[in-house]
């Protein structure tokens, strides 16, 4: 129903006038409902372009006509309150949503010039190239190797034994774990200490040599320390990888990423280079947020 | 040739297209993997894949049809009169002639007809196992060899031996519909049947129960009657008995046990109760016919009753007391379903134990099959069942500290899994659902209290 | 929990009258609190009861099985009857008439026993097996030829069941099996020494027989071995299959929700049931041989295929999904996830479900009965396509025999049977201690 439609009802009767009054109010809610994206979505060099990415849980939208890009070499930080999307969003990323039944994914997400979304893409292949750590470190119920050689293994990255060994123990270099767990790669995975576990889980999905790595909430479980490396680790990463990481802590955010993208019920409701959202935010929502105003 | 011979070289021939066909995905590679879309193990098992199964396929469906079409042929060709015989007497026949055949001991001496028609069977059969023999290798071979060019770096190797093992689980899991037509099918028929001899009254309202039919019509005990109403009739009674004995004794040990017993009692008088439903049934007939029956006997004797061995009291004694453990647990169940909320408000309001029970949990409970839980088969396994329902609202913390442990772990996990929803989505409904497994509808009522629990100052 | 809140206070603002009624009525109540808990304690000591009658009575009964009374004969192995041409043949030695060597012994021991009668009761008093055992001696020995050896030779099972206490003397003559001269030749070779309870190693290494004392289990054992090796092969990886596409792959349509309700429905079809489809499909359409452990196994894998597949989904399901995301997440198929993963890890909770399984199949007769394992088989199976019987099905046949030296063998099998399943729930219940995670 257009405005003009609505005015010339406006002239009828009191009781249609009630009717329509709802009718406005509606129009102003589904008005309200998607937000343009304040700051620059796109970036000169993306490695994926999401354009109008929605997301469905049911008939329960989790992600409203969300574009971004995530940069090359490039650390793109996620923020914003409990349930406005940024894991559903993160998910769609590399499709770890099409083991939720009833989750629906619309709109593209390009990467190297494929819509990983399109039909003849192969799932698994893509996982590969954009790997994924989990807020709570899941290191797989076997030794420390068997979970680093599990992805290489899988996906034919070693030619033979001494390319596997290479990169397992690149990879938990890389990961920072190698000093502490040489002695005992035998060992099972999940003895370790939960920042050594969640090492381990970026060391294994770094194994897979993949060019995205999303990380939801890494260090929610940690302590301090472990944080500060895993900190590190992230910058030492950007090098090789673009990184997409969501996170409840803005210092977090602010240390470690280039970029920074405020998400709210399921909008994107901004997003721009780090420095200037948490200095200067465009967005009412966002300089709520990050004050600490909200949420 | 044996059929077991050929299952044997054709499982040789795939694991040699096996390692053929790995061999192959590496040429084609030029030797780096990273060429290659799968790993050249699925090239090897997508070419092992398509030499074994269709030949196995065609193996099986010939073995299960030969025997039909060459006893069809046999008796094609025997004399005309004996093909005149009426149907139960040339299968007496067919059967002779197999045991020939096999050089089993036949039940009349052989003649010069059998003979022939046994030598016959026999040619057939070798031709038959020829035949199988050529056709199904040069399956084999043709599928191995044509699967073995089409070999190339960009096949999605991996995705098409997936498809085939899912294939193969979907068949697997479909046994249970397949086994559930079968059972239908064979009642069916062999009532209709029945039926066709016997009129549906006869066998409904019938007083007579003396299942036999004789072969001719001289013969002694030519006139059977089937009268189902005996058989009812005790079937009937010794449910009531065994009803009799199990309901007060499952019912008051499962209320005993969960609500007075210390932990100690429980852990040892619950799986010890729970041997009482893994004793073979045979066992108990033995035991109800040597020493119940003869007990029942004498001491009816000592008053005056005369009681048969064969009474329906014997039996349904023994079999009260071999579901004793299957009432006691589904009480256990029907109590545990009662809301943890309803509990505390009967102990609010001042009731005793005792006083909260009947009345308070039978009414609100549901009921679940014993049987249908296997997991639960060995004693003392309801744990397991517990905490895969998410932690369910224990009552009494003295009671099992070791549970309330359990359950605490369930919920957090239940807690922590319901995000990635990836579980989540498929609802335990899976073990639930079906004849009597009705539980679940007492679950949003057992979450409750537990997450009321969980957020300070909820009251 | 709100509507517990006012109840709960208002007790001080109960009327001082009502709440001294709720007092005076407290006596009454502890009373009946205490009686309801004696109902149930005896409730619990009537289980427990039956189920020490239930193993006290088979025990009793069945304990003296195991051992068996032995005649001590001496037979004079002569040359020239045993081996007339002298070179030891071993088929030869086989053929020969050894029944009657211990014919001729029991009439030297003896002497004044005459007439046909007579006779053939004397030569009852020893099993029909001795010579049997006296030919396998000769065959693993040749050398005894020509000497005259000493033998324990079964009794019959009459004079084991008199030995073990179980026939009543007293009972007029024509009433009982054992006539009265028997009694005396019995308690004349007692007082010779020549009677003793020895193990009873026939028990465990024979066949099922018509002669108490020649019966043994063993044939029966075999049989259930054949037929749940055959179940086994087939209902774990079957079951397991079926588990994992449900747990993992199964989308939720009416496809997958008809197949649960048909597998848990299936889990509760009496077994008999069973035993009638497998008479219809595998014995009537395949044509399968009748009394084959071949057939029992598919019948019984149908059986216990609801249980190994609930039991299977319930160790998958508590498989944590967190593993599932972690190897998602680098790339592997929802199939290598499956293999490497999470079976490895569900696997002891789906063997715990199949011990369980398979027990429940140990036990199990009815079905059996329909597709003929029921008959008489003396011989030992060698395959699956032979005739066999299953220990269940062997106490069934056993328990219908009238002789009274049938009862104690009937208890014995029955406490083998037992402590198999024991041993195969005490197995389950271990795998599942030893390798129950906590995640
Ligand atoms: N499996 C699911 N099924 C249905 N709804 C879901 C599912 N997962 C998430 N949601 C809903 O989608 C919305 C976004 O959830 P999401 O997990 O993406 O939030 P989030 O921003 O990551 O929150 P948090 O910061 O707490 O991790 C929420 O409203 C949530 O309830
Ligand atoms: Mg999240």
């Amino acid at each position: 129903m257009t405005a003009t439609q609505t005015s010339a009802v406006d002239a009828t009767v009191a009781a249609s006038r009630v009717k329509d009054a709802v009718n406005l109010s509606h129009i102003a809610t589904v008005a309200r409902d998607v937000r343009e994206t304040v700051g620059e979505v796109r970036v000169r060099t993306p490695r994926m372009r999401c354009t109008a990415v929605n997301v469905y849980y049911g008939d329960k939208q989790a992600i409203k006509n969300v574009s971004v890009d995530v940069g090359q070499n490039e650390v793109l930080a996620m923020i914003g309150p409990s349930g406005c999307g940024k894991t559903t969003f993160l998910r769609c990323l590399n499709r770890m949503n099409d083991t939720i039944a009833g989750c629906r994914v619309t709109g593209e997400i390009v990467m190297d010039g494929e819509d990983i979304n399109a039909r003849r893409i192969d799932v698994v292949p893509l996982r590969a190239r954009v790997s994924m750590v989990f807020q709570k470190p899941n290191p797989f119920p076997k030794s420390i190797w068997e979970n680093v050689a599990f992805g290489p293994r899988i996906h034919g990255l070693a030619q033979d034994k001494t390319e596997l060994e290479e990169i397992v123990v690149n990879s938990l270099k890389r990961a920072g774990l190698w000093d502490e767990v040489k002695d005992r790669l035998g060992d099972p995975g999940t003895g370790l200490s939960g920042g050594q576990q969640q090492r381990l889980c970026i060391a294994r999905s770094i194994a897979v040599q993949p060019e995205v790595i999303l990380m939801d909430e890494p260090c929610s479980a940690l302590d301090p320390i472990s944080t500060a490396r895993i900190e590190e680790l992230i910058d030492e990463l950007r090098e090789h990888y673009s990184i997409c990481i969501v996170t409840h802590s803005m210092q977090q955010a602010a240390r470690v990423s280039q970029r920074t993208a405020y998400f709210h019920l399921g909008d994107l409701i901004e997003v721009g280079d780090t420095k200037q959202i948490f200095t200067r935010p465009r967005h009412q929502l966002t300089e709520d947020y990050i004050t600490g105003r909200f949420g | 040739m044996q059929p077991s011979v050929l299952v044997l070289v054709l499982l040789l021939l795939s694991s040699a297209a096996y390692y053929a066909g790995r061999k192959r995905a590496f040429t084609v590679a030029q030797g780096r993997l990273r060429n290659l879309q799968s790993l050249p193990a699925y090239y090897g098992l997508y070419t092992a894949i398509w030499c074994g199964l269709p030949a196995l396929l065609l193996l099986a469906a010939w073995v299960s049809l030969e025997h039909t079409i060459i006893t069809n042929a046999v008796v094609a060709g025997l004399p005309e009169e004996i093909r005149q015989l009426g149907p139960d007497r040339l299968n007496l026949i067919v059967n002779d002639i197999k045991n020939i055949v096999q050089g089993n001991i036949v039940s009349r001496a052989p003649d010069a007809v059998m003979d022939a028609a046994a030598g016959r069977y026999r040619s057939l059969l070798a031709i038959s196992h020829a035949a199988m023999f050529v056709v199904a290798l040069a399956l084999a071979i043709g599928a191995a060899a044509f699967t073995l060019t089409r070999i190339k770096p960009k096949q999605r190797a991996r995705n098409a031996v997936e498809t085939i093992i899912l294939a193969l689980l979907i068949a697997c899991s479909t046994i249970a519909i397949l086994t559930t037509v079968g059972i239908v099918l064979s009642v069916l028929f062999e009532s209709i049947r029945f039926f066709q001899a016997v009129p549906v009254t006869d066998f409904l309202f019938g007083l007579d129960w003396s299942p036999q039919i004789a072969l001719r019509a001289d013969q002694a005990g030519s006139s059977g009657a089937f009268g189902a109403v005996p058989i009812f009739a005790g079937t009937f009674m010794i449910t009531l008995i065994a009803m009799a004995v199990a309901v007060p004794i499952g019912l008051m040990s499962a209320i005993y046990l969960s609500e007075y017993a210390t932990r100690q009692v429980r852990a040892v008088a619950k799986p010890l109760l729970e041997i009482l439903a893994g004793i073979p049934t045979v066992v108990y007939g033995f035991f109800a016919a040597l020493i119940v029956a003869p007990f029942l006997r004498d001491t009816g004797g000592m008053f005056g009753l005369g009681i048969a061995s064969e009474s329906a009291l014997a039996a349904g004694l023994v079999m009260g007391i071999m579901i004793i453990p299957f009432v006691s647990s589904l009480s256990d169940d029907v109590m545990n379903a009662v809301p943890q909320a309803m509990r505390d408000g009967a102990y609010g309001m001042g009731a005793t134990q005792s006083g909260n029970h009947p009345p308070g949990d039978l009414p609100g409970g549901t009921a679940r099959h014993r049987r249908c839980d296997p997991a639960r088969g060995v004693a003392g396994d309801r744990r397991d069942h517990d905490r895969r329902d998410g932690g369910r609202p224990r009552r009494q913390p003295h009671r099992e500290p070791i549970r309330g442990g359990h359950h605490r772990d369930g919920a957090d996990r239940h807690a922590a899994d319901r995000r990635p929803g990836v579980r989540q989505s498929q609802d335990p409904r899976g073990v639930r659902a079906g004849v009597g497994a009705v539980r679940g509808d007492a679950g949003p009522e057992r979450d409750r209290p537990l997450h009321r629990a969980q957020v300070p100052g909820a009251v | 929990m709100s509507s517990v809140a006012p109840a709960a206070g208002g007790v001080g603002v109960l009327p001082r009258r009502k709440f001294e009624l709720v007092l005076a009525g407290m006596p009454r109540r502890r009373a009946a609190e205490k009686r309801f808990r004696l109902y149930g304690q005896i409730a619990i000591g009537l289980g427990l009861a039956f189920l020490v009658i239930l193993f006290a009575s088979i025990i009793l009964n069945g304990y003296t099985a195991f051992w068996q009374t032995h005649i001590r004969l001496d037979v004079t192995l002569d040359a020239a009857r045993i081996d007339p041409q002298g070179n030891r043949d071993p088929e030869a030695l086989r053929r020969a008439d050894y029944n009657e060597l211990i014919r001729d012994q029991l009439r030297a021991m003896f002497p004044d026993v005459s007439g046909r009668r007579d006779r053939l009761a004397l030569y009852g008093l020893v099993s029909n097996g001795a010579s049997f055992d006296l030919r396998d001696r000769v065959l693993a020995n040749p050398e005894l030829v020509g000497q005259k050896i000493a033998l324990w030779v079964p009794a019959d099972d009459d004079i084991d069941m008199l030995m073990k206490g179980n026939v009543d003397r007293s009972v007029p003559e024509s009433d009982r099996r054992l006539k009265d001269n028997q009694l005396a030749w019995v308690d004349k070779l007692a007082a010779e020494g020549r009677l003793q309870q020895r193990f009873n190693a026939d028990f465990f290494t024979r066949g099922d027989s018509r002669d108490a004392e020649l019966a043994g289990i063993w044939g029966a054992a075999v049989g259930s071995l054949l037929t749940l090796m055959v179940t086994l092969a087939l209902s774990f990886p079957l079951g397991v299959a079926a588990a994992v596409y449900l747990e993992e792959f199964a989308p939720r349509n009416r496809w997958t929700d008809l197949i649960e309700v048909n597998i848990n429905n299936l889990a509760a079809v009496p077994s008999i049931v069973f035993g009638l489809l497998g008479l219809a499909v595998f014995i009537n359409f395949f044509g399968l041989p009748r009394s084959a452990p071949l057939v029992g196994g598919l019948v019984l894998t149908l059986m216990t295929l609801p249980t190994i597949i609930i039991a299977s989904r319930a160790a998958l399901k508590s498989v944590p999904p967190s593993i599932r995301e972690g190897a998602l997440g680098i790339g592997a198929s929802p199939m290598q996830v499956m293999i490497y993963h999470v079976v490895p890890l569900a696997l002891p909770g789906m063997l715990t479900g199949t011990i369980i399984g398979m027990a429940q199949a140990l036990g199990e007769t009815a079905p059996l009965l329909m597709i003929g394992m029921v008959a008489f088989i003396a011989d030992i199976p060698k395959g699956i396509f032979d005739p066999a019987t299953a220990l269940p099905v062997q106490i069934y046949l056993w328990a219908d025999s009238p002789e009274r030296a049938f009862v104690e063998r009937t208890s014995a099998a029955i406490i083998v049977l037992l402590a198999f399943l024991a041993v195969m729930n005490a197995v389950a219940v271990v795998l599942r201690r030893r390798f129950e995670r906590r995640w």
